[in-house]
């Protein structure tokens, strides 16, 4: 297992490498500049006529992409990600004062959604074609197909408007001090905005994953031999039916990095989500090389700890 | 007709403004919360590279500039206290107000006005706003790096400094808005590091409030300057709260912001119906929303072409529709300069007219096969919704047009390099009507300026290098007015119209004055006497 994780780790970093050069590529094959993008023209025009090759030559964008490439892998290797073309703040740093933030929301939110979709998702594959089961597959479908912004405008509306009962967003309550409950509160709806669509799609794979179970020989052993019902369901048949969903779990994992651009806007929470929409429109390449890179990352870490679940929940999987 | 309405709305405007400066008089109160948004944060606080009004809007709560505007657009003391004019108009001699303090207690002085114009000049400060000193004698020189000083900015004594100009600029005044640094703190910063250090970020100015903290993408936190210049303000603490617009409106229903200074005219029916706000408008001559055609096409080149698609576009319709009469249709590119405008009678009004706009597209021999571009860049809601609204309309005399929408990157990058037939865009204005030059000389054209179009008329250009000289305002006006004129008929743009500008504030906010007229673009100067302002 040792010998495999290490194996694992080394092509890992390959892949990273030629991640990183893909990634680079694509950004300067798009079109757009980063000083005429975040400076408006007008702006620009009374800067006089040199002021874009000033810029470029102080940002280094005037060298060949090849050598800014090798710049910029050798300054990561060095620890350190750069520097945002908009304000020249380290881009480490931007992403550290919202990582915080992005995980609060997004962690909680991947919870949440496991823990109401995986048990939602039980009740209806054993109660199969019952009422239950239906008004879960209505809700699974509602869930996926409704839009994150009019979901989170519509709780806006009625939970903060109409009933006053929870603050429009934010973090916490604007110069009262800190308490748990006032967390809670400015939390609660961007949480469930953002699992809403997760716990549909964990609902509708927990159903199938079981409902395939359901039907196999060694339930029917177990249930011949005697074995208790609950038992049956929680020892043998939910222990394979979890592959599969460890699989998608895992994949959201890099996704909680990423941060929800939508949510954020909506509720005003200050995450990732919505920094690197930003590096996008204003094309600040450094920030977007940080951003995506942690996220190639947690991508390859993902897939690792996915792997590494298999063998811990099936006895049959072995890496050698 | 249509410059009657305009005078009318600006009456109405002034009107509304002393209703509210008379309403029954009430008690000033001292101290409580105001609640600012803005709808993102801003890049960059460092004045020499912000470049966004979000940016301007906290410069007003934290700055001072040498000179402001008062209502009737004249030029007004704020920092420096009078100035004297040298006959031969190169000289300006400016006697700054005693007593003024920076947040930190440390006192203002000439230094610091010296500091700062030096700072516009230089290449390494990677300055944007270098436009405004360039007129100054020496700039250019300590910007190419062939002198160690700017000089033409002389400091006489602690409170006495002269600009003298290279050659008479009769709209220099008016580049004088521009907030001024300390010394003391930023003269000790390597220069090319100023932008990116920590305390560039911190707004240490003179105005009426400093900055205490800044919460990552929530809120800016504001607290009253006691030492201010022009008396502690009312307003104890100040929040500048991030939202997203449409978040906002919630937000200020439920009384967690009190003042949205952009607000859509299309919400407006909604904040009609809540009793705890009130609307309050300004006209705005700085931010026409244009068509520019791109002159290099050729069939773009006969002048008729462009006439007729004016008469096919109904502007007066899409303003009484989408804008809800929030707006005003105009004919040539103005600028709050009312001096500079011509008679109403002496120029061509456009009024819609599809007959008219068929008779001179079939005298231009306009192809009825040919399909031209409609580019523009999301950037109001309103003003987005004209580029399909004006395809219908050409689509009626027969013009066949797409409707392109590209991010600000894209189409920057498209309309730099000539790829365009219409681009769609909202302009900005500055006081003086000498900053149109920067769309209609010849020798502004994209990229040395701004000269979109590449329009270029050799009398327009005479006309601006003339205006440049002229001092008397008699004649300064009649120079601005043929432009004008030239303009119009010309038109190389086409004036979608003036948005009026809508604001809705919590009725427990008193004492706010508005300018009727939004004056510069990149100064809505609305914050500017926020020191009067109370709170009930």
């Amino acid at each position: 297992m040792g010998a495999y994780i290490i194996r694992r780790l080394l092509i890992g970093l390959v892949v990273l490498f030629f991640v990183t050069v893909i990634l680079f590529i694509l950004m300067n094959l798009m079109p757009g500049d980063p000083i005429t993008a975040y400076i408006p023209p007008e702006v620009l025009a009374q800067a006089g006529p040199e002021y874009i090759e000033i810029r470029r030559e102080q940002l280094g964008l005037n060298k060949p992409v090849v050598v800014r490439y090798f710049i910029w892998l050798n300054e990561l290797v060095h620890g350190n990600m750069g520097y945002s073309v908009q304000n020249g703040e380290p881009v480490l740093s931007r992403i550290k004062e919202r990582i915080g933030a992005t995980f609060e929301l997004t962690g909680t939110a991947l919870l949440l959604a496991i823990i109401i979709g995986i048990p939602i998702g039980i009740i209806s594959a054993v109660k199969q074609y019952s009422i239950v089961d239906s008004l879960v597959t209505l809700f699974s479908f509602t869930g996926v197909s409704i839009p994150v912004f009019f979901l989170g405008l519509g709780l806006i509306y009625v939970f903060s408007l109409r009933l006053n009962l929870l603050p429009t967003g934010g973090l916490a309550t604007i110069g009262a001090p800190p308490s748990l409950l006032d967390k809670l509160s400015h939390l609660i709806m961007p949480a469930f905005v953002l699992s809403v669509a997760n716990l549909a799609q964990f609902a509708r794979y927990t159903r199938s994953s079981i409902l395939d179970e359901l039907g196999q020989d060694y339930v029917r052993t177990a249930r011949a031999k005697g074995v208790k019902e609950l038992r049956v369901l929680f020892y043998h048949i939910l222990r394979n039916g979890m592959i599969p969903l460890i699989t998608v779990i895992a994949l959201q994992i890099p996704l909680l990095f990423g941060g929800a651009v939508i949510t954020e806007q909506v509720f005003s929470w200050p995450g990732m989500g919505r920094l690197a929409l930003e590096a996008i429109m204003q094309r600040d390449y450094p920030l977007l090389m940080g951003i995506t890179t942690v996220i190639a990352i947690l991508v390859l870490i993902a897939n690792l700890l996915a792997d590494i679940l298999y063998a811990v929940v099936d006895p049959r999987i072995r890496y050698q | 007709m249509k410059i009657v309405k305009k005078i009318w709305l600006v009456g109405l405007a002034v009107l509304l403004v002393s209703l509210m400066s008379f309403s029954p008089a009430m008690a000033v109160k001292e101290g409580g919360t105001l609640n600012l948004h803005i709808n993102k944060t801003p890049d960059s606080l460092w004045p020499l590279t912000a470049t966004c009004r979000r940016a301007t809007y906290l410069f007003e709560l934290t700055y001072n500039y040498l000179v402001g505007f008062n209502d009737a657009n004249e030029i007004v003391p704020q920092l420096a206290e009078s100035w004297d004019v040298s006959d031969d108009g190169l000289t300006y001699t400016f006697h700054l107000r005693k007593g003024v303090k920076f947040h930190d207690g440390y006192p203002f002085t000439a230094k610091d006005v010296e500091f700062t114009y030096t700072l516009l000049a230089n290449k390494k400060a990677a300055s944007l706003f270098f436009g405004k000193v360039e007129p100054v004698k020496g700039a250019k020189a300590y910007y190419d790096g062939e002198a160690n000083k700017v000089d033409g900015i002389q400091v006489v004594d602690d409170y006495t400094i002269k600009f003298v100009l290279e050659k008479p600029n009769a709209a220099f005044l008016s580049n004088l808005m521009f907030p001024i640094v300390p010394e003391h703190i930023f003269g000790k910063i390597p220069v090319d590091q100023l932008a990116t250090s920590p305390e560039s970020q911190k707004l240490i100015g003179t105005g009426p409030f400093k900055l205490v903290k800044y919460v990552t993408d929530q809120y800016y936190e504001f607290e009253c300057f006691d030492d201010y210049w022009q008396g502690k303000p009312h307003i104890e603490k100040i929040y500048v709260k991030i939202a997203k617009a449409d978040v906002a409106i919630a937000m200020l229903e439920k009384g967690e912001i009190d003042y949205i200074p952009e607000f859509p005219p299309s919400e407006l029916d909604y904040v009609k119906s809540l009793p705890n706000l009130k609307i309050l408008t300004q006209t705005n001559t700085t931010w026409p929303w244009a068509w520019c055609f791109n002159l290099k096409r050729s069939y773009f080149k006969d002048k008729r072409v462009r006439q007729a698609i004016a008469y096919a576009l109904d502007r007066q319709g899409f303003v009484d529709s989408v804008l809800r009469g929030y707006g005003t249709v105009v004919n040539f590119p103005n600028t709050n300069a009312r001096w500079a405008w011509p008679d109403p009678s002496e120029i061509n009004q456009y009024p819609y007219n599809p007959e008219k706009a068929k008779t001179l597209l079939k005298e231009a021999g306009w192809d009825p096969d040919r399909v031209i571009e409609i580019l523009y860049y999301p950037g109001n809601k309103e003003r987005d919704q004209f580029a399909t609204i004006g395809q219908q309309m050409l689509k009626n005399v027969g013009i066949k047009a797409d409707v392109v929408c590209m991010d600000v990157a894209r189409a920057v990058e498209k309309f730099h390099k000539g790829n365009f037939d219409i681009l769609q865009t909202g302009a900005s204005a500055q006081p003086d009507p000498d900053y149109q030059s920067l769309y209609f000389e010849s020798s502004k054209v994209i990229p040395a300026g701004d000269n979109i179009t590449s329009y270029a008329n050799k009398r327009v250009d005479e006309l601006f290098k003339k205006g440049r000289k002229t001092f008397d305002p008699a004649e300064r006006a009649k120079i601005y007015k043929e432009i004008n004129k030239i303009l119009n008929d010309e038109l190389p743009w086409i004036i979608i119209c003036e948005p009026m500008h809508v604001s809705v504030v919590n009725k427990r906010v008193h004492g706010m004055h508005f300018n009727p007229n939004i004056i510069a673009f990149r100064d809505p100067a609305r914050l500017l006497d926020i020191h009067k302002w109370w709170l009930e």
